[in-house]
């Protein structure tokens, strides 16, 4: 378990994708893709620009709808979810850190983590004190504004913004594609560090090999089929 | 071969600019906006039409059926005895033409059939309307009919042809007449009360100008992703006309869309008939803007091609995006902070110093000063709400802290640090209320004379009237039958200025009664009266009627005893102080003496008829002014919505993620319709204090009060449509987000 709070810890995977199928313009991006994921583990998924990596994510996230298959969080399938149950689900158990972070530049780092807690309906004071505590692990300053950190201090600020509502799931989209190679480096520890410390699956959808090889599982995405593939961490 | 592909590159050009509009970031603001700037500047252009279409039909039909007199013409026979007269209804002069015909033959003017016999007329349906409306209808004897439009200088104008009795035409200063109609001619009606074109045109100026403004936002808006295409294409080698095929795909259907929509209103008024603008309630001719059809075309194509050339050139074309540096950024705060300081100092300077300048000497200087500071106000005022969110958004931040509403987080945090977005929202409203009250103030103001009238006609009301005569066209026996068909009750004076003595000196004589009426004493010899201690009523006659304000006489006797028998001026009172019937009292005066020798009215009356008409010239500024600056409000409202949008996305992700909507109407209620609302508050509470040294009731200038606030409720009422509009986007915008970083 990690430092802060009790993370859920589902039951089985706690991501768990089968058979999905995803087809646009007459081209087939997903065919009949499975990925599992259990707590505490990380997944790397790598493959050419145009593969479907992207889509994967989308269908991951509930953002794009699969046209077959399941895609099973903390041991709910939210492909048949309504909008708003989806949307409350999300909220309670996924994370995501995008690659150009996506902070608020007005916005203290806490602020910024803490707002995702009370967009989820977080109590304030709870909010503000996990968002500090989060920041102090994840080795991010204090500031006046978001704008005044490093790229690499901002991207930890949205990993731990990621993690302040204890996401059964972790998603990363391209997470150091916006870093220099030392900053990458040190922002790649930290995010495959978080299913050790924080007990959620993590899944990274990466261009860099170096990045992939992080993870304990690494797979491709390859003519719509995700296959393993040598060279991760586990 | 080559003429076949370009025309394909064209239309996939064309295409491409078409889907880029709809997909990009607030797309649906834009095209809203294009459509309403070709729809007001369509509306404006075809206003300019309407305006020379109206003056031109104005001025051909009078001089259709001027009054073509035989001094102007000796060699031929006179068919017509005429006088081109003025009489008044609803406190505004119009035009009477008193006519006689001399044979059976005599030619007819324009729009009339037939010839009225004496003691009947034939009058514009403008004239009959007014006149019901003052239930006076028998003014001008039987109406036997109404003049036509091709004999009206516009539909609504307020004109009669009347044949008076034998008793009205006795001794009237008839002039024959040849016929009506051609060059040189005797004009009347409308043409005498209208300003020139030149003037309305200038006030058209209040919604045209307004018009351009919201072409140039809508040319401006959602730029960032326009220019990083247009870079690209450009980057790609295309050339001007690649870019202006862009362009016209995301421009040319909505900007096309509210031109249609802008010639409507001109085309269905010049299709259906005759229609009457409201407010104002002047008639705009149908066959005149149907005379004028290609000139209300040609206004829908100039209108869409303006605003897309202004579509295709103001946008940039790569490498020259302004990048704002942090020190750019601070000296724009403090620009702001002294702009804030400023404005409470200016405005008490605008209110207190060209007071303190002497109103004889230093006219003209105290009037650029207080121009000159309103100015100042307008441009700093939006600068003191922006400030005053900044100090409110920091200590919303914190509370929300406390309460954890997100959305006063998000704004509070967005408004401490971008006090120059807050002034740029609110600069519209708070400067669009703040140019209605000025617009109102400078349209209400009557002349000097006029001023000293109204007032006069306040204090003295129609508790006295003045008669005023003609006395070579008047005989005794005249005025003594009028003054024996006076009502009851009503005593007369005959107020005379004697120039025999060593100064002038005004003399009221009359019966004991009609002396004693306004508490005058009555004695047989002429007394001097002190002025000042006469009732108000005789102090304000002598100043209207008498050479020298305190020179006054009085005496018992005969109103018809003097040097000339009948005297230029009778005064008209009534012993018990009560208001006197003016109406009946001038149709007595119509009826009983020669055209044109007499008139009977309140005090000032006359003056106060010319500055009638001033206000009502004035009304136009207000007609077209206020819409002019709501239209203002829209242009900067619809930036405002387009710069929230655009904040509004980089929340995107994490209020898709939450699954959290009600954030983007917090957030824009607390970045959006708050700092509006107080904006209008504040600058309401401006506009009053900047006025005041203005306000002068007794020469007409009154703030509207319930104009002002009918002013700040329509751009309330647009703030909220705003901030609904700018949430729903956002909102909008937001389930389209996807986490596709590159």
């Amino acid at each position: 378990m990690g430092d802060v709070g009790g993370f859920r810890a589902p039951d089985g995977d706690a991501l768990s994708a089968e058979g999905l199928r995803y087809e646009v313009a007459g081209r087939l991006l997903l065919d009949d893709v499975d990925l599992q994921v259990p707590a505490g583990r990380s997944v790397a998924v790598v493959g050419p620009s145009g593969s479907g990596k992207s889509t994967l994510l989308g269908c991951l996230l509930g953002l794009v709808r699969p046209s077959a298959g399941s895609v099973r969080v903390a041991g709910k399938d939210i492909v048949r979810m309504r909008r708003r149950s989806l949307e409350r689900h999300r909220s309670r158990h996924m994370g995501v850190v995008f690659q150009f972070g996506e902070l608020l530049p007005e916005l203290t780092p806490v602020e910024n983590v803490a707002l995702a807690a009370l967009l989820s309906g977080g109590k304030p004071d709870v909010a503000y004190a996990r968002a500090a505590r989060l920041l102090e692990d994840l080795g991010v300053p204090d500031a006046a504004s978001t704008a005044r950190l490093s790229g690499g201090e901002r991207q930890r600020t949205a990993v731990a913004r990621a993690l302040i509502n204890e996401p059964a799931v972790l998603l990363a989209d391209e997470p150091t594609g916006a870093l220099d190679t030392s900053t990458r480096d040190n922002v790649a520890s930290t995010l495959f560090d978080v299913p050790h410390r924080w007990g959620c699956a993590l899944v990274v959808v990466t261009h860099d090999e170096t990045v992939a090889r992080r993870a304990d599982e690494c797979l491709e995405l390859t003519d719509a089929k995700l296959k393993r593939r040598d060279g991760g961490a586990g | 071969m080559m003429t076949t592909e370009r025309s394909g590159l064209r239309r996939q050009l064309y295409r491409i600019g078409r889907s880029a509009g709809r997909r990009s970031g607030g797309g649906r603001i834009r095209a809203v906006a294009l459509l309403l700037a070709g729809l007001f500047l369509t509306l404006g252009l075809s206003s300019v039409v309407a305006l020379h279409a109206s003056y031109d039909g104005i001025h051909v039909r009078t001089e259709k059926r001027s009054l073509q007199f035989r001094d102007a013409k000796p060699g031929e026979r006179p068919t017509l005895l005429a006088i081109d007269g003025f009489d008044e209804v609803g406190g505004l002069q119009h035009s009477v033409v008193y006519v006689r015909p001399l044979t059976a033959d005599a030619p007819l003017p324009p729009g009339v059939d037939t010839w009225p016999a004496p003691g009947q007329a034939v009058l514009s349906p403008g004239l009959v309307r007014a006149l019901e409306e003052e239930g006076a209808t028998g003014r001008f004897g039987e109406v036997i009919g109404r003049i036509g439009d091709d004999g009206l200088a516009s539909p609504g104008e307020r004109m009669g042809y009347v044949n008076p009795t034998d008793r009205q035409a006795a001794g009237a200063s008839f002039r024959p007449a040849v016929g009506f109609g051609g060059p040189r001619g005797d004009r009347f009606g409308d043409v005498m009360f209208i300003k020139d074109r030149g003037h309305l045109m200038d006030a058209l100026l209040l919604v045209l100008l307004p018009a351009v403004a919201l072409a140039v936002v809508a040319a401006r808006m959602g730029s960032a992703a326009r220019d990083k295409r247009t870079a690209v294409v450009s980057a790609l080698g295309g050339t001007w006309r690649a870019r202006f095929w862009l362009n016209m795909g995301e421009a040319a259907p909505p900007v096309l869309a509210g031109t249609v929509l802008g010639a409507l209103p001109g085309a269905a008024v010049a299709v259906t008939g005759n229609v009457r603008l409201p407010w104002i309630g002047y008639r705009l001719s149908a066959a005149d803007l149907r005379h004028w059809w290609w000139g209300l075309l040609l206004s829908g194509v100039l209108a869409a091609a303006a605003v897309l050339l202004l579509v295709c050139l103001m946008h940039r074309t790569g490498g020259s995006r302004r990048v704002r540096s942090p020190r750019a950024v601070a000296r724009g705060h403090g620009i702001l902070r002294w702009a804030a300081v400023a404005c409470p100092v200016l405005v008490l300077a605008t209110v207190w110093g060209p007071g303190r300048l002497d109103p004889q000497q230093y006219a003209d200087l105290r009037g650029q000063l207080y121009d000159t500071g309103v100015a100042a106000v307008l441009v700093t005022l939006p600068a003191v709400v922006a400030l005053a969110a900044a100090a409110a958004g920091q200590r919303l931040a914190r509370a929300a802290r406390r309460t954890g509403a997100a959305a006063l987080l998000v704004a509070g945090r967005h408004a401490a640090a971008h006090p120059g977005v807050t002034a740029r929202v609110v600069a519209g409203v708070a400067m669009a209320m703040v140019v209605v009250s000025q617009i109102q103030l400078t349209s209400s103001q009557f002349g000097e004379s006029a001023a000293q009238a109204k007032a006069t006609m306040r204090k003295v009301g129609a508790g006295l009237l003045l008669m005023e005569l003609r006395p070579a066209k008047v005989s005794r026996e005249r005025l003594e039958s009028v003054l024996r068909d006076l009502p009851v009750g009503i005593e007369a004076l005959a107020a005379r200025t004697e120039p025999g003595s060593s100064e002038p000196r005004t003399l009221f004589k009359g019966p004991c009664t009609a002396l004693r009426s306004v508490s005058l004493p009555c004695t047989a010899r002429p007394v001097k009266v002190a002025t000042r201690e006469t009732d108000p009523r005789v102090a304000q006659a002598v100043r209207w009627t008498g050479p020298v304000a305190d020179g006054l006489y009085v005496q018992e006797g005969s109103v018809l005893d003097g040097p000339t028998t009948v005297p230029a001026t009778l005064l008209l009172t009534s012993p018990s102080g009560r208001e006197l019937p003016v109406s009946r009292l001038k149709q007595l005066v119509r009826d009983d003496l020669p055209i044109g020798s007499a008139d009977v009215d309140v005090l000032g009356a006359r003056w106060v008829l010319g500055a009638n008409l001033a206000v009502a010239h004035g009304r136009w500024v207000i007609f077209l002014g206020v819409p002019g600056v709501v239209l203002l409000a829209l242009a900067l409202a619809l930036a405002n919505v387009s710069e929230f949008v655009r904040f509004s996305a980089v929340v995107a992700p994490l209020s898709v993620l939450t699954g959290s909507r009600r954030l983007y109407y917090g957030t824009a209620a607390w970045s959006l319709l708050a700092p509006l609302l107080a904006a209008i508050g504040t600058s309401f509470l401006v506009s009053v204090w900047l006025a005041a040294p203005q306000e002068s009731p007794d020469r007409g200038i009154t703030l509207s009060l319930g104009m002002l606030t009918g002013a700040a409720g329509v751009l309330a009422t647009l703030s909220v449509v705003m901030w609904w509009w700018g949430a729903r986007t956002a909102v909008r915008q937001a389930g389209q987000w996807r986490p596709y970083g590159d």
